[in-house]
């Protein structure tokens, strides 16, 4: 079976567009019936689908009439594969199934490439094709008759110039004697034998051509392998050789190339790069885009006969650099505006990179020891003002609260800045040592903080301790600790600089927060609401790590700080300012969370509600983000003061807006929400509302939820709801629960106005 | 723009946390921007920053799971590196699952924090890199027409030209055109090649394997 190609699809909206607005064009459509139809075009090859040159002219052609016409063409392809079938019965036959196939698909256009297809079509015409526009292409005219082109016919091709190409070879090998010449012995070969071969006889003087065209590609082989000296090797077609063997023009060249003895040429650009030397080309790629565009054209409108017949001329000289390596032939002999491909780069070339990185790095090197022995320098100065300056450092160290000493380790003296006097409680004026400092130590802890000043002046390294120091008052101080080693080392003194802070506030709210978190345990048991109260602790240990976060932070940074050669003390001053105020923010919230958790006697005071449910939102807030519950706080802005007793009413709100999360487990995240809203009713009540979106309170269960023990939680213990009715109904309100129209259940309690309750 | 140097990003709505975390990030060699909230962030950043994001989980407005979700929606999602107060499983597994690099409570050493940081910015070059092949591996493939496109899904099934015609109702020759045409665009001379492509452009699964007809 004959490949086909057809390619139909449907008109694309830009056609429309295009015929609409370039009224210019509209020639070029007979009418809009025939544009709807896709315009067959049907290529006549001249051998199979792989035979260089003329797949290549073939394939460019294919590719451009697609890209340009897109679905508005419909290809079809006969190959006459005349390198085999060149038989006079053969032919009868292939005209006769040319002929039939027309029934079925009557062409636009017909475009033969090759010579063998266009001496073909030429030839039968007027049997085939005496109507349809004829593009001929991919051949030399000289193989067409004259007539050819007369009626509604095209044509673009080569002329091929064969003297140019003995002269392309003398120019580059002047010496050349001998010329091998490479031809098949098929028709069109035998044709063009024939034709070079009384082109070439203008230097038969001076060269002797070898002609190939009689044997087997095997003999060819064995004949270019021993070519006599001086001579060269030229392609001019290899469709099939004398024996009847097809073959690929491309494959045999190559083939040739590995065991020729001679440097070969050819006429196509192609083949550059496969094993030619190189001259003026010609290109058959170029031919095909050129023709795909005159058969556009044609397809559009356009009459055949009215282009003039296009000769498409060689490129301009090109040559492959290795070959001319090969052949040691010298760039010099290559003809003004040569080109020259496949040029392997020079050591430089391939190596700039290289050779330009590693004159970097020596650069590089050269200007890092100047560095180094310019920071050297600068170090040793720097060294010099620091001992200088002593006294800005103690004044700005006493700015900071910092204790700063220095330690010398061969002569035992130590230097102290007023500071540390103060924190050690050392007198002023009274001379100090090591064991000065190391008597103020906790006896506990005098080994520790001997060990570290050892091991840091043994290593010259630093150390980071915390101690505690018993004064002569008799109070215990917590003490942080930080000393470094400084100095090159170079000598057999090592010094030893640190600075002290006094941690005790830190240590003791650390120490209180312990307490109160194990006091917070003590009032889980005692209240037994075990969930509210981890809930509860959860939200206070978020409250108290973000300043202990915070103060972490802040300390490691300012012992980066320190390793500087040059600590920018302002930038400590900030960092201790910020650890104080972090210090304190830990303390406060402690502070609250003790208020909270105190339990007391009703202590009732006027309470702005408002404030009072922000309270407990922000608490109950970074429960609801880990639970993905929505929590918002809707309160009218003149919501009236209310006495009661402000802890045991958060307690009560806080619950139940833990109930109210609580109940949205089964709900997805996207739909979870506790709204605590509020308003003003009969006689001045004030009425707080906490709803959920959870799937609401079984009936049967409605009338029990407020029964002490009663739970519909596996981990509750039934209290909180008894507990938050006994404190609202103390404080002279109700509690009360119900379903919602929508989804879940709302929890409303009412307080009294604070004038009624102070008046009764 | 790719080269350029990495920034930490760092949101929490605690100012003094923000400024501390911000000191040591800086004291430890990293380039800063600090951000007091989500909505912040989202006005304030550069476009195309190159780094991480250091976020708290808990924030009042657009919490840190809300930041997430939306920063991955962006055209540039920087890795996450959540922080919170005391960490529940939950927020956790919900912060993983969204591709959070890692999860620390506020108090992590400073080595936990450090590494954690390093390996975000490790991960945003790399998967910086992805993107850029996958939307250049995006821009050649959209490049192909309809009928391309549609014979380079075959193609990748490995499906043979043969197939493919009868599949699609076109001619053998016509497919071998398209191939030609998808191979020139496209710059790849292999079947295994052209696969690679669509797996990096992360279009193999809009080309689901097809069956021969009739069976």
């Amino acid at each position: 079976m004959l490949p086909l190609c057809k390619i139909r699809q449907g008109l694309r909206g830009e056609f429309f567009l295009f015929f609409a607005t370039a009224a210019a064009i509209l020639f070029f459509f007979t009418s809009t019936a025939s544009a709807a139809e896709p315009k067959r075009v049907l290529v006549v090859h001249s051998f199979g689908s792989v035979a260089p040159p003329f797949t290549t002219h073939s394939i460019a052609f294919e590719t451009e009439l697609v890209e340009k016409m897109g679905e508005g063409v419909d290809l079809d392809e006969v190959s006459l594969d005349m390198a085999r079938y060149s038989d006079p019965t053969l032919r009868e036959a292939l005209v006769e199934y040319v002929q039939k196939r027309q029934s079925h698909w009557q062409p636009d256009l017909v475009v033969p490439i090759g010579s063998p297809a266009g001496v073909f079509v030429a030839q039968y015409r007027d049997r085939l094709f005496p109507e349809t526009p004829i593009l001929y292409t991919g051949m030399d005219r000289r193989r067409l008759a004259p007539d050819a082109l007369e009626k509604n016919a095209a044509f673009i091709g080569e002329n091929f110039d064969a003297p140019g190409f003995v002269e392309d070879i003398l120019q580059i090998a002047p010496a050349t004697k001998n010329i091998a010449v490479v031809i098949g012995a098929s028709p069109v070969e035998q044709y063009w034998a024939a034709a070079f071969r009384k082109e070439f006889e203008q230097f038969t003087n001076r060269i002797n051509f070898i002609w190939l065209n009689d044997l087997s590609l095997e003999q060819m082989l064995e004949k270019t392998r021993a070519l006599p000296p001086n001579s060269y090797i030229f392609l001019i077609l290899l469709l099939r050789d004398a024996t009847g063997v097809t073959h690929n023009a491309d494959e045999a060249l190559q083939r040739i190339h590995a065991v020729a003895n001679a440097p070969i040429n050819s006429i196509f650009q192609h083949q550059l790069g496969l094993g030619i030397v190189g001259g003026r080309l010609y290109q058959a790629e170029l031919e095909g885009i050129e023709s795909a565009r005159i058969a556009v054209r044609i397809l559009h409108g356009e009459p055949a006969s009215g282009f003039p017949p296009k000769i498409v001329g060689p490129l301009s000289p090109r040559y492959d650099w290795r070959e001319l390596k090969r052949w040691k032939i010298d760039e010099k002999l290559l003809p003004p505006g040569s080109t020259v491909l496949f040029r392997e780069p020079t050591i430089w070339e391939r190596y700039q990179r290289w050779i330009i990185a590693g004159i970097s790095v020596f650069i590089l090197q050269a200007l890092l020891i100047f560095g180094l022995l310019a920071n050297l320098i600068k170090r040793r100065r720097a060294e010099r003002s620091l001992i200088e300056s002593e006294d800005r450092v103690a004044l700005a160290a006493e700015a900071a609260q910092l204790g700063v000493w220095e330690l010398d380790s061969a002569t035992n003296e130590v230097w102290v800045s007023d500071k540390m006097r103060d924190l050690f409680q050392i007198p002023p004026g009274k001379g100090v040592d090591y064991a000065t400092f190391q008597e103020r130590v906790y006896p506990d802890d005098q080994p520790l903080r001997d060990l570290a000043i050892k091991r840091a002046i043994e290593t010259k390294g630093s150390y980071e301790i915390e101690y505690r120091i018993l004064l002569p008052d008799g109070t215990v101080r917590w003490i942080s600790g930080r000393a470094r080693c400084l100095g090159n080392g170079g000598g057999r003194s090592t010094r030893l600089v640190g600075v002290s802070m006094d941690v005790t506030k830190r240590k003791q709210t650390e120490a209180l927060f312990e307490m109160e978190t194990r006091r917070l345990q003590d009032e889980i048991t005692h209240v037994g609401r075990v969930s509210m109260m981890g809930q509860l602790a959860s939200a206070l240990a978020h409250e108290i790590n973000q300043p202990l976060g915070a103060i972490l932070r802040n300390a490691e940074a300012a012992e980066l700080f320190m390793q500087s050669e040059t600590p920018d003390l302002e930038e400590i001053r900030a960092i201790l300012a910020d650890i104080r105020a972090d210090d304190q923010r830990a303390g406060g919230v402690i502070d609250r969370m003790r208020a909270l958790l105190k339990r007391h006697v009703l202590d009732t005071q006027l309470l702005d509600l408002t404030e009072l449910v922000d309270d407990v939102a922000k608490l109950a807030r970074s429960d609801a983000a880990t639970r993905h519950v929505k929590l918002t706080v809707n309160l009218p802005t003149d919501l009236p003061p209310v006495r009661g007793d402000r802890v045991h009413l958060q307690q009560v709100l806080l619950n139940l807006i833990l109930n109210g999360m609580d109940a949205l487990k089964e709900v997805s995240p996207e739909n979870r929400r506790v709204t605590v809203s509020a308003r003003v009713g009969a006689e001045r009540t004030v009425e707080i509302a906490v709803s959920d979106t959870g799937h609401g309170i079984a009936a049967e269960k409605l009338t029990h939820i407020f029964d002490p023990f009663f739970t519909t939680k596996p981990d509750g213990m039934g209290m909180g709801l008894a507990i938050s009715r006994t404190i609202v109904e103390s404080h002279g309100g109700r509690l009360w629960a119900a379903n919602n129209n929508g989804s879940g259940a709302t929890f409303r309690f009412t307080l009294p106005p604070a004038e009624e309750t102070s008046n009764s | 723009m790719n080269s350029a140097e990495p920034v930490i990003h760092i949101v929490d709505d605690d100012a003094s946390f923000l400024r501390a975390s911000s000191r040591l990030l800086r004291a430890s060699g990293f380039a800063v921007k600090t951000f007091a909230s989500a909505a912040d962030f989202f006005s304030q950043r550069d476009q195309d920053a190159v780094g991480c994001l250091v976020a708290d989980l808990q924030m009042p407005g657009m919490d840190g799971l809300d930041l997430q979700a939306a920063l991955a929606r962006t055209r540039n999602p920087l890795p996450i590196l959540f922080l919170t107060g005391h960490g529940d499983i939950p927020s956790s597994v919900r912060a993983m699952r969204g591709g959070a690099e890692d999860f620390l409570v506020k108090s992590a050493p400073k080595t936990l924090l450090l590494d954690a940081i390093r390996r975000a910015v490790a991960r945003d070059a790399r998967e910086r890199k992805t993107r850029v092949q996958r939307r250049e591996a995006n821009e050649r493939i959209g490049a192909l027409t309809e009928r391309e496109r549609e014979v380079f899904g075959h193609v990748i099934r490995g499906r043979l030209n043969k197939q493919i015609a009868d599949d699609l109702g076109i001619t053998e020759r016509t497919v071998k055109c398209h191939r030609q045409s998808i191979t020139t665009k496209l710059g790849v001379p292999s079947v295994a090649e052209l696969t690679r492509l669509a797996l990096q452009a992360g279009v193999l699964a809009e080309f689901p394997p097809t069956f021969p007809k009739g069976q």
